[in-house]
């Protein structure tokens, strides 16, 4: 939501570290803050001038979910390692990365999300081996009346023809 | 015959589809695989499915086998998958071989976006669209994905069931089965032999209909333009047999005649054949034939117009119409109207059909029936026009029959009634100065009869009295009585016995019936040599005849009878099968009187009984059949007449049939004026599925000499058809005047090709193999 | 020689009535049908849905064939033929036997002179070949019930 950012963010994880402006948090790492909430197993927040900039959450997957705004729903997304740039809500999600927004669910090996402007991009990422992306989209209200589905070269409809 | 279609016929080759057999499309040559079509030797090895005539090879729908195949696109959901994909609030486009499937409905392209608010998906650069039955390529589309309706340009269309391809402009897709093709080219060739295509301006393709329609349409046979119309309407669905008429050729007496036949198929129930035809010697003429149906009567209308003939110089023409009319349960009628502009019109311009030329009047008739439960009513004018030197009929102008049939109620009274009033006229009447006799008649015939009937027996006593009266026009000019009648009542006592039993032959089970018939016949003689004969002719003696209740056709002749027919039928039956596969009868009639009431010049029949008459009916499972007519004098032991016919067909359209002929002249045989006795062999063979050879000779033992020899072959492949047919018949020569033993021996080369696919109608050279070859059919 | 008189009844009541199908063309070929199972004694209902078998009927196109011809090479001989399509099929309409082909034929003689007469002879004879026919169709039915109820106790 567009209020998160000023929420209390909460954190637990088994174990954390700090040094310089880079706390590091390990094992089964369960962060939230508002409606968005981070699972991994390794999370790194990264500071500028005392402020949380970035966001690493590592994982098998890591699971990441915010809700972007009051109408629309949540968006969820996984991948093992996401890299979450709070200032200009984007997201970037590297290797198994899959993301459900707005009823379509894209998978591929690396998919950039801008929460801002709502956009996904997802790309075979640059790997030697193409690997493809893919993306699932549920079928909207409910189907049309007359389901078009008549075999073609079915029974011609005139009852008497010229043999 | 019998046919077998209670065995399933093998699977189509053209339903095929890649579940079925395993298809390496790679292995093929290019051009194959671009079309997924595979050549039989491939099929063969895999599959032992039915070809339609003359097809080597099909078109096999690669397999659809991700998930949800089989779903309504409107209710499966899309599944996509590229290279990239940037999804931007309500759309999202992909971008690197892109595969997108919705249910059935599978979409290819290198470039797409999708607008998640209306379904509606754009595609470009070599895109692919295929559902069950179909595929389209193009190289941009707009569709909704949601039915995958829409259009796409620079495109092809491939329907695999049917092997109808379309390349486009544009095709566009307003309905799940029709598509709307610009500046088109179609045709159903198969890629191993690409022979005709039909380009047009725009063609739509119903597949709900079946139908297709070109506007502004050129047939190319190998791109060499041959035909051209501004509208062609023909069958897409899996007709293929039906092929486009184009042209005709014979050469008769080394007369040439060739008709180009253009043919309007202009709706699935009514469709018009224009063909000119040039004859050498005669000039050029104009032949139509337009049919129609509805739901209430089939017509087809025949003209041909030859104007200022170079032999005769005066106008030659021909009409026929046909009808058969059904409006409700009760009302039907029938037309049957057939006219020439003079009486060698069929032997100086028949050009296939044997028979027409061998016939000596044509039928002008029109009839309304009314049939209830119980009641039937004919009203029906008729005449014929004479195109031999032969008699002028009688002309029925009109005659109104009723006939009056209770329902059947054992051991009650079964009234029936017959009426027909009749009105003869002739050409040269007396009323004409001619010397032939016309005027009415009524005709009534009233009685009852009292059925008797057990599952083992019946007897059925029969009671009539029968009446004619006349009225006869001029009668003062012909010398007789002017209104002579007669009455005579009639007795009738039949009676059967139904024996049974089972036979076992082998494991097979049989049921043998024995079936002893005796059928006593009493008419009162009554003198009838002063009425005119307008419609009584002999009757064909045959078994059937020993139980009819008169031996003359016709009501100018009240029979008189007093006789016993003695009758015994035996049938056998396959019980296995349900099946009677054969029947023998034999029966003879004995005389108790002699019979006096006879043709005019015939003598009185003597003799205390007639011929033993026998027949055989038998209809082997195996498609063998042999049908058999006796007559034999039991006195003499000679054959008045005797008729077998064996026909053999089987399952690969081969046909093969032999009969012959003998008959005895008299009017006690049936009327013939010399003795008959003709043998016929007839052929049909399949060499192939492409190679047919047809063969028929037909041989006169009497006169020694040759009716008809006939030699023909016909090729097709899943493109085109050709039959070419050479013929030698016998046809009457009216030209010597002399009313001698004319005949001429003519010889005739038929040559005839179809384009398949586009729809046509059946041509000189079919007709001609429908006459000569029993149980041959196109499948036109 | 084993020989009995037929006793057994043609249709077992528990089959009956029987309702006769055909196109308006064939219609009156139809109600000879009905005519001749009434003969036999078997119930016809005018009503699909309270028959128990129903027999469909369809009277194939009428053909003539010339057999032979005569000395002026005329038609001496024709042979006329019916032919009809016979079904059975359940109350509900599900096909049990066939279709199968029953057929007529017989030979008449062609009096050159006297076409008139040829053609009320080839009515007489075909009006009597389609009532052979029906009776053929009947006995048919007859062949097929019987075995019908063995295959199914």
């Amino acid at each position: 939501l567009p209020d998160d950012r000023s929420q209390a963010i909460n954190l637990s994880s088994d174990s954390a570290s700090y040094e310089s402006n880079q706390g590091t948090y390990t094992g089964n790492v369960e962060m939230s803050q508002g409606s968005l909430k981070i699972k991994a197993d390794k999370l790194t927040i990264v500071e500028s001038e005392r402020k949380v900039d970035t966001v690493i959450a590592e994982g098998a997957p890591a699971s990441f979910e915010q809700q972007t705004n009051a109408s629309e729903g949540v968006v969820t997304a996984s991948a093992n390692r996401i890299e979450y740039r709070i200032d200009n809500e984007e997201i970037l999600l590297l290797n198994n990365a899959e993301i459900s927004h707005q009823g379509s669910r894209i998978s591929g090996d690396r998919i950039f999300y801008n929460g801002r402007k709502q956009t996904v991009v997802a790309d075979g990422g640059n790997t030697e081996q193409e690997t493809r992306v893919k993306m699932i989209l549920q079928p909207q209200a409910a189907p049309e009346t007359k389901p078009s589905t008549i075999k073609p070269g079915s029974e011609p409809a005139t009852k008497k023809e010229i043999r | 015959q019998q046919n077998s279609t209670e065995t399933d016929a093998p699977q189509s080759c053209n339903a095929l589809n890649a579940g079925d057999i395993k298809v390496n499309y790679s292995a093929l040559i290019p051009y194959y695989q671009h079309w997924f079509w595979v050549p039989d030797h491939v099929i063969k090895k895999q599959s032992d499915c039915s070809y339609s005539p003359g097809c080597r090879g099909s078109f096999v729908e690669p397999r659809r086998d991700w998930e949800g195949a089989d779903l309504d696109p409107s209710i499966a959901p899309l599944e996509v998958s590229a290279q990239n994909i940037e999804s931007l609030n309500e759309s999202a486009s992909m971008s690197g071989d892109v595969e997108l499937r919705k249910g059935n409905l599978r979409l290819d392209a290198g470039y797409a976006r999708y607008n998640r608010s209306n379904g509606q998906i754009s595609l470009r650069d070599n895109v692919v669209l295929s559902q069950p039955g179909f595929i389209l390529r193009g190289q941009s589309a707009e569709l909704d994905t949601q039915n995958a309706l829409g259009e796409m340009t620079q495109a092809e269309i491939l329907s695999f069931e049917t092997g109808a391809r379309g390349t486009a402009g544009r095709i566009a897709r307003p309905s799940y089965g029709e598509f709307l093709l610009e500046e088109a080219s179609y045709t159903q060739c198969t890629p191993d032999n690409e022979t005709w295509s039909l380009h047009a301006g725009n063609i739509k393709l119903d597949y709900e209909t079946g139908r297709g329609v070109a506007r502004d349409t050129t047939i190319k046979i190998h791109n060499i333009p041959v035909f051209y119309s501004p509208y062609l309407n023909f069958p897409i669905d899996d007709r293929r047999a039906t092929g486009f008429l184009f042209p005709s050729l014979g050469l008769s007496d080394n007369r040439l005649d060739i008709s180009l036949p253009y043919y309007f198929n202009l709706a699935p129930n009514y469709d018009l054949t224009l063909a000119p035809r040039y004859i050498e010697t005669h000039g050029e003429a104009l032949e139509t034939r337009f049919r129609h149906l509805s739901r209430y009567a089939e017509w087809d209308l025949q003209t041909s117009y030859l104007p200022s003939d170079q032999q005769t110089n005066d106008n030659r023409w021909l009409v026929g119409l046909e009808e058969n009319g059904h409006f409700d349960q009760r009302w039907s009628s029938s037309v049957d109207f057939n006219k020439v502009s003079d009486p060698d019109y069929f032997l100086d311009l028949g050009l296939s059909s044997v028979s027409v030329k061998r016939s000596t009047h044509l039928n002008q008739q029109a009839s309304l029936q009314y049939f209830s439960e119980n009641w039937r009513g004919l009203l029906e004018v008729q005449q014929y026009q004479t195109i031999a030197a032969v008699e002028d009929p009688y002309q029925k102008l009109p005659q109104l029959s009723l006939f009056y049939q209770s329902p059947t109620r054992n051991f009650q009274l079964e009234p029936e009634l017959e009426l027909e009033y009749s009105r003869f006229d002739h050409r040269d009447s007396y009323g004409k100065g001619g010397t032939k006799l016309t005027g009415q008649r009524l005709y009534s015939s009233i009685g009852a009869s009292l059925p008797m009937r057990w599952r083992w027996g019946f007897i059925e006593t029969g009671l009539r009295n029968r009446h004619v009266v006349y009225d006869l026009d001029d009668a003062d000019l012909a010398g007789v009585d002017a209104s002579p009648s007669t009455n005579s009542p009639q007795l009738t006592i039949d009676s059967g016995l139904f024996f049974e039993r089972q036979l076992e032959l082998g494991d097979q089970l049989f049921s043998q019936t024995l079936e002893p018939r005796l059928f006593y016949r009493y008419s009162e003689y009554q003198d009838q040599s002063q009425q005119p004969d307008f419609d009584s002719a002999a009757l064909t003696f045959n078994f059937q005849q020993l139980f009819r209740d008169s031996r003359f056709t016709g009501h100018d002749r009240l029979d008189d009878a007093n006789q016993l027919t003695a009758g015994l039928t035996s049938r056998f039956i396959d019980l296995d099968r349900g099946q009677e596969f054969l029947s023998v009868s034999l029966g003879q009639i004995f005389y108790f009187d002699d019979g006096r009431v006879q043709l005019p010049g015939d003598p009185i029949r003597k003799g205390s009984n007639s011929d033993v008459a026998g027949q055989v009916r038998l209809e082997a499972n195996n498609n063998h059949s042999v049908s058999a007519d006796i007559l034999v004098d039991a006195r003499h032991m000679d054959t008045n007449q005797s008729s077998i016919s064996y026909h053999h067909n089987r399952d690969d359209g081969s046909l093969f049939n032999l009969g012959y002929t003998f008959r005895r002249a008299g009017n006690q045989f049936g009327g013939l004026d010399q003795d008959i006795k003709q043998l016929d062999g007839s052929l049909s063979y399949p060499i192939n599925n492409q190679w047919k050879l047809f063969a028929r000779s037909q041989y006169d033992l009497e006169e020694k000499r040759t009716m008809e020899n006939l030699i023909g072959a016909e090729y097709q492949n899943c493109c085109w058809l050709t039959r070419v047919v050479f013929q030698q018949a016998l046809e009457p020569d009216d030209n010597t005047g002399s009313n001698t033993n004319a005949t001429t021996l003519n010889n005739a080369i038929l040559v005839e090709f179809q384009l398949k696919g586009l729809g046509g109608l059946g041509t000189a050279v079919s007709n001609v193999l429908k006459e000569s070859i029993f149980g041959y059919q196109t499948n036109e | 020689c084993g020989f009995a008189l037929r006793g057994s009844a043609a249709i077992p009541m528990q089959l009956q009535p029987i309702y006769v199908s055909s196109a308006v063309e064939s219609q009156e070929f139809a109600q000879s049908i009905r005519r001749q199972l009434e003969i036999n004694n078997i119930a016809v209902s005018s009503h699909a849905s309270e028959a128990r078998l129903r027999v469909e009927i369809e009277l194939m196109k009428p053909q003539r064939r010339s057999t032979a011809l005569d000395f002026e090479a005329r038609d001496a001989e024709y042979e006329l033929f019916e032919r009809c399509e016979l079904i059975l099929s359940d109350g509900s309409g599900k096909m049990l036997r066939g279709p199968r082909v029953l057929e007529q034929r017989r030979l008449i003689v062609n009096d050159t002179d006297n076409p008139v007469g040829e053609q009320t002879e080839s009515s007489i004879v075909r009006a009597e070949m389609l009532e052979q026919l029906s009776i053929q169709a009947v006995k048919q039915v007859e062949y097929w019930v019987a075995r019908l109820n063995e295959s199914q106790p």
